[in-house]
């Protein structure tokens, strides 16, 4: 076991996890576990925007039904803060209802996924927002993550 | 597949493959899941069924979602189809049709806790590794505070090293992953070892 300094988690690529069910959190975290990405969780809404406001994550996996706030209201909030508009939002659900779909892209969402999500399926997809984030930030559509290039998982 | 969770013990209602699959084959977490998973839920059949009493198809779509999403995360196959059998008949949030009950739902409730509390029993306490107690509280302390999921692999390191008194109680707010709760129960811990976290 050694600590990981502050300044390494900083380089990693972030991933938000926002899930009121602890047990759906540790599913995606083993998934995506493996040291490309400094994974984060928020088990509400609210939660889920105070973290994204402080640590400005590259990809949030937001479940769609959250008791608090309602996921794609969180999406919203997210696409609509200028500090987390960045932040590239996949919506998660049990359900591909195509209500819950249409709003969540309208909300700007850019993925959405239906539980349960295959392990690799999981891992490629958050790799390609990823790889669209570092895209938007050497485009100028968003703005650069410390030591970006570097920290991208390779595909 | 590993060894340890042979293939077949209540495949009916536990997908073991396909859980280890997603836990990247690690057979300690899943089967802590899998009782997490038991315990958090124990009452949402009940939950449902008061729901459907009293006509709020709302809080029942909800709790059907609920069960049926972390179900079907687990492996938890037959549980999650019924789940998500009645929240789809619940969808519209208008009134279910006639004969929409719980007791399918309950009774693979019941029968699946039961498998995983006789096929799959909590694995015993981890070995007590030579760390270092200090940084390894340290660490944690870092990692809830910034929400880290790694907490999770650090935290099995750590409980041996803990006093009994408050052990478990850190453990269960850690993984239910609350943070906030998790670190007054550690500072606690820490002061009680004479460890300063700051």
């Amino acid at each position: 076991l050694t600590e990981t300094s502050p300044s390494t988690s900083a380089t990693r690529r972030k991933v938000l996890i926002v899930d009121d069910q602890s047990t759906n959190i540790q599913v995606l975290h083993a998934a995506l576990r493996g040291g490309a990405y400094l994974i984060q969780f928020a088990t509400s809404g609210q939660q889920g925007l105070d973290l994204a406001r402080r640590s400005l994550p590259d990809v949030v996996l937001l479940d769609v039904h959250l008791p608090d706030l309602d996921g794609i209201e969180v999406c919203r909030r997210l696409h609509d803060d200028p500090a987390t508009a960045a932040s590239l939002v996949a919506l998660i659900s049990g359900s591909g209802e195509d209500d819950d779909v249409a709003r969540g892209m309208k909300a700007g969402a850019v993925d959405f996924l239906i539980k349960p999500i295959a392990p690799e399926l999981l891992r490629r997809r958050v790799e390609l927002l990823v790889e669209l984030k570092g895209l938007r930030e050497l485009t100028g559509q968003a703005p650069a993550a410390p030591d970006a290039l570097s920290a991208a998982p390779s595909a | 597949m590993d060894e340890g969770m042979a293939e077949g013990k209540s495949a009916p209602l536990v997908d073991v493959s396909d859980l280890l699959r997603r836990m990247g084959g690690r057979q300690d977490q899943a089967v802590t899941l899998l009782h997490e998973f038991c315990e958090a839920q124990t009452l949402a059949p009940a939950r449902l069924a008061d729901a459907l009493a009293v006509g709020d198809w709302p809080r029942a779509r909800q709790v059907a979602h609920r069960l049926g999403g972390s179900a079907a995360n687990l492996g938890l196959r037959a549980l999650a189809t019924e789940a998500l059998r009645i929240e789809a008949l619940l969808h519209s949030g208008n009134p279910p049709p006639d004969g929409l009950d719980v007791t399918l739902l309950t009774t693979l409730f019941t029968e699946t806790a039961a498998a995983v509390e006789r096929d799959w029993p909590l694995p015993a306490s981890a070995a007590m590794a030579d760390i270092d107690v200090a940084a390894t509280l340290r660490l944690v302390d870092r990692q809830l505070a910034t929400q880290d999921c790694e907490v999770l692999e650090t935290l099995p390191t750590l409980l041996p090293h803990l006093p009994e008194n408050g052990r478990d109680a850190f453990a269960k707010a850690v993984q239910s992953l609350n943070s906030a709760r998790a670190r007054v129960i550690l500072r606690e811990l820490a002061a009680g070892m004479e460890i300063t976290l700051d």
